[in-house]
């Protein structure tokens, strides 16, 4: 039985650890002109993790494209904004995995991710807005206190270094 | 005075737009910074007439990079045809300041600027940004006015506070900075034929400079692609507020003395001015910028230069890795 579990059993996480953010909107406060859209652009392409970004220079929102075998690095996003001389507005992305009520969190590249809005599910591939520490700035982080329902669960995965809480926006 | 006037009006023009905000500002730096890792190349020039033909003219290449995305550092290396190897003859009484004599153009030295952002509020549609910044100059020409400048003028260093406001799309940014010039120890010829030069010792004036600019965009209306071409309009006041400039002389035989202050002319004494400054700035592929402004008399003058100066400056950034 062990000799068919087993394999199973790796093959199962095996699903999980190519679990991978895909793609990610930043939007940008302060950004006037569009030298300043092109210099966060800039700033973002020398991440070693990003594919393709695409500023909306209206809005103004960076439109990310992720690298599929690399690990996504969201606090290096909002520090390569900050570099440029800007702050994160908001970072939205979408799950990797889906998620169960009774399993709020999930782990990548050993940071635990975890639903702090309301329980519910939500499949592969829902909008989610993060509302890490480091990654958007406090006077944003505080317009979306409101919304915060849960305080972090235990964790996921004990060798999780870091927590970041993430609202579900569908 | 016809400049003065067409300056305000023209600046009143620009002024009374109240479009897209723009703190790019030709002539006067915001309180922004260069982004981290970015190197940004200007050139500069200034240039205005004394008449006859004789073009008076500075220019300057200027490096600025981002150490931090707080911290900024520029060299400018500063050239011009404003200085002589000495002051002129009869320095301070007469000939400040020299008009109309040809001076070569050379080198003046390099000047150093680090500017720290240490307030950034930014929302979506607001930014209140400020910053400090302080500036050194190993420059040390026979400058014969008393107003100092760090860049191609006079030694000494300078620090101040800078503040850009931009709500609703209407900027504003404002500097108040102090200028702590150097001395300057050269010669006077004599105006007495075969008399040897006259030792001379100069101590500008301690100088606080002011700035008021705004900016807006013209073109295009709507962002929607980084390869059109931005036209951007500029109105900056600047000014300075200096005080009296102390000369001393050693003609041969005589020891060193200070020169009354009664006895020096105005571009030595105390003073104040405050010059208004439109200008048009093109940005192409969202990076290399030129800039193109007009310095008019506003409140009483400069005697630094004469009205109306052109500037000019084109600059781009380099994204290193």
């Amino acid at each position: 039985m062990l000799k068919y579990l087993i394999p199973f059993l790796l093959f199962i996480c095996s699903i999980q650890a190519q679990a991978q953010f895909t793609q990610a909107e930043v939007s940008v406060n302060g950004l006037t002109c569009s030298q300043c859209s092109r210099s966060v652009e800039m700033a973002l392409k020398r991440l070693d993790f990003i594919a393709k970004v695409e500023m909306d220079l209206q809005q103004p929102t960076a439109h990310i494209v992720f690298k599929k075998n690399k690990a996504i690095d969201f606090a290096k996003l909002a520090s390569a904004v900050r570099d440029a001389g800007f702050d994160v507005r908001s970072i939205k992305t979408r799950l990797p995995q889906s998620l169960n009520e009774e399993s709020a969190c999930f782990v990548y590249n050993k940071i635990m991710y975890y639903n702090a809005g309301n329980s519910q599910s939500a499949h592969s591939g829902a909008e989610l807005l993060l509302l890490g520490k480091d990654l958007i700035s406090k006077a944003e982080l505080d317009k979306h206190k409101s919304h915060i329902r849960q305080a972090a669960p235990a964790p996921c995965d004990k060798n999780a270094t870091k927590e970041v809480p993430f609202l579900l926006l569908q | 005075m016809k400049g003065a006037k067409a300056g305000i009006l023209l600046s009143l023009v620009f002024c009374s737009f109240r479009l897209q905000a723009q703190e790019l500002f030709p002539n006067t730096e915001p309180a922004s910074n260069i982004p981290k890792k970015t190197l940004g190349v200007r050139l500069m020039g200034e240039a205005y007439s004394e008449g006859k033909g004789f073009i008076r003219n500075t220019n300057a290449l200027r490096l600025m990079y981002g150490l931090t995305p707080r911290l900024s550092v520029y060299l400018t290396a500063a050239s011009s045809n404003h200085h002589k190897k000495t002051l002129p003859s009869d320095y301070p009484y007469h000939n400040t300041p020299e008009r109309g004599v040809f001076k070569p153009y050379e080198f003046n030295g390099v000047s150093m600027y680090a500017k720290y952002r240490f307030l950034s509020i930014d929302d979506e549609k607001t930014h209140l940004r400020m910053a400090v910044y302080a500036e050194g100059s190993a420059v040390n020409s026979a400058h014969d006015e008393g107003e100092p400048r760090l860049m191609d003028d006079t030694r000494g260093f300078g620090f101040g506070y800078i503040g850009t406001y931009l709500k609703n799309k209407f900027a504003v940014s404002l500097t108040l900075g102090g200028i702590f010039p150097g001395q300057f120890k050269g010669e006077q010829v004599d105006v007495i034929e075969g008399m040897p030069n006259i030792p001379t010792r100069v101590k500008y004036p301690n100088t606080l400079n002011y700035s008021l600019s705004m900016g807006y965009l013209l073109w295009p209306r709507t962002y929607n692609s980084y390869k059109q071409t931005n036209i951007n309009l500029y109105c900056e006041l600047m000014g300075k507020y200096y005080g009296d400039t102390r000369v001393w002389v050693t003609p041969a035989g005589v020891p060193e003395y200070l020169v009354e202050t009664v006895l020096i002319p105005p571009a030595l004494r105390k003073g104040y001015y405050l010059d208004i400054v439109p200008g048009i700035q093109f940005i192409f592929n969202s990076n290399t910028r030129i800039d193109l402004s007009m310095q008019f008399q506003g409140v009483k003058m400069s005697y630094a230069r004469i009205y109306p100066q052109v500037n000019f400056g084109i600059q781009h950034y380099f994204y290193l890795k």
